[in-house]
């Protein structure tokens, strides 16, 4: 006889089977978000960090400081320079390599700098960030401007004054002599073979960057070379947007102090903001630089000095 | 008998039945403890990881604000010249609202030292003051303080010429501590 004995599906096993099914799906889909979360959270907090960083940058009375930053993995920071506003800002996100699920995830939080102007690509990759920091001055201290730079650089026939800066603030980024083919060649006038090139001189010039170009004045030539056009143009208008508040201090210190003192250059200073505000990219520095050349002759000749 | 014994059978069909839903509750109100278990442990580890963000966030916001303290009076805002701060400027500096955006900071205040005395700075009583505040964010909120002693100078009229006349201050930046 053949036995009829077959196994028994039970409810109890049914209810087991889909209970099962569900807390693994829920573990499995809660491990997952809570992965996405830290990571989020570490990018958010080391962007946050990295923010904090550009503050020691600022030169005081020096003439440039540099900063090396060793992160832990391979890491992508994101700069996005914003114009609007009185001062503009910067927004820097990072986005953290990882073993574990997608390789690159999209970037924590937006960290919000409106006090800073950094000078990198849109975009920036690796575990080394290479930071320095000069004082731009039109004709006054404006602000620092920092440059950030995951890049190996080789600088050929580079101009004394960059050769004297590069050796006396250390970076070790950019090499003056033997240039290796990972370097990001950049030429001053001639040379072949490279990835960007700078025309003119150290106070004045354009550097070409395949088909892009801008236009630099003294203290902006790394701005130019380190950064995207987009951020480099966006970050000159905001300086400009500084330096016309400051224009606009100055001219009501001047005014306040008219008592006191004599031949203090507001009109100047009215000339300078005007021609700030008009500044539609790089090319127009020239005219903001010509003006601030006057405006400072006329500053040190004053009974009182404003800067 | 038939009936009988089909009736004992029914009878203990319905046993094992009985007997059935009461293991499937016994699970089910295992199985809820167990997931409230879960949820309450991941409501405690919640709490902690909040705690803690919050304690690195106030971290962060009191490292970033002693680094501005430490460079704020160097800006062009402030500075004239050298490692002073130009309260001339801070008399036209007072409120002007454009610079809020500026500086992430709950407030930044300057308080003259020596010679002490005065109040709060404005046109009629300047410079025989000795409070300027430059910029305070609305609202009540609690703030930590940090400071740091600067010279505070300004231009004087002395003998017909005007000269540059510095006193002791100190220089306060607030931040907020949630």
């Amino acid at each position: 006889m053949k036995s009829k004995k077959g196994f028994e599906f039970s409810f109890a096993w049914l209810f087991a089977i889909l209970v099962g099914a569900v807390i693994i799906f829920l573990a499995v889909y809660g491990t997952t978000k809570f992965i996405k979360t830290g990571r989020y959270q570490l990018d958010t907090v080391t962007a946050k960090q990295l923010s904090i960083l550009f503050e020691p940058l600022e030169v005081g009375l020096a003439s440039g400081k540099s900063n090396i930053v060793e992160l832990r993995d391979e890491t992508k920071i994101y700069n996005e320079c914003d114009e609007r506003g009185s001062f503009g800002q910067h927004l820097i996100s990072l986005s953290t390599e990882s073993g574990i699920g997608k390789k690159w995830q999209e970037p924590g939080a937006e960290i919000s700098v409106p006090n800073k102007y950094i000078f990198s690509s849109s975009m920036e990759q690796g575990k080394r960030v290479f930071f320095f920091s000069k004082a731009f001055e039109i004709p006054w201290k404006v602000s620092e401007i920092i440059f950030l730079t995951t890049k190996e650089y080789c600088f050929v026939d580079a101009f004394e004054e960059v050769e004297e800066e590069v050796d006396g603030l250390g970076l070790q980024n950019i090499k003056l002599e033997n240039c290796t083919e990972d370097d990001t060649r950049v030429c001053f006038g001639s040379g072949t073979g490279c990835d960007i090139r700078v025309r003119g001189g150290y106070e004045e010039g354009f550097v070409d960057k395949g088909e892009e170009s801008v236009f630099y004045t003294e203290g902006l030539i790394y701005a130019a070379i380190f950064s995207d056009k987009e951020v480099y143009e966006c970050n000159v208008k905001r300086l400009m947007k500084r330096l016309i508040q400051q224009a606009l201090l100055y001219k009501d210190e001047a005014e306040f102090l008219s008592e006191k003192c004599e031949s203090l250059p507001s009109a100047d200073l009215i000339q300078l903001i005007n021609t700030a505000k008009s500044l539609n990219n790089s090319e127009g520095l020239l005219l903001v630089r010509q003006i601030s050349e006057e405006v400072n002759g006329q500053n040190e000749v004053a009974e009182c000095s404003l800067w | 008998m038939d009936r009988m014994r089909w009736l004992s059978a029914a009878c203990g069909r319905m046993k094992m039945k009985k007997k059935a839903q009461f293991k499937i509750q016994q699970m089910a109100l295992m199985l809820i403890a167990v997931v409230l278990f879960f949820i309450l442990v991941g409501l405690f580890w919640l709490a902690l990881q909040y705690r803690n963000l919050q304690k690195q966030a106030l971290q962060l916001e009191e490292s970033k604000s002693i680094l501005l303290s430490e460079f704020l009076s160097s800006s062009t805002e402030f500075s004239c010249g050298s490692y002073c701060i130009d309260t001339d400027k801070m008399m036209v500096l007072i409120d002007r609202k454009v610079y809020y955006s500026l500086w992430p900071v709950s407030y930044i205040k300057l308080r003259k030292i020596c010679p002490g005395g005065g109040g709060e700075c404005n046109r009629e009583n300047y410079p025989n003051c000795s409070i300027y505040s430059v910029y305070e964010k609305e609202g009540n909120v609690s703030r930590g303080e940090i400071g740091s002693f600067v010279a505070l100078c300004r231009y004087e009229k002395i003998g017909g010429y005007a000269k540059r006349v510095c006193d002791l201050g100190k220089l306060g930046i607030g931040y907020e501590i949630k």
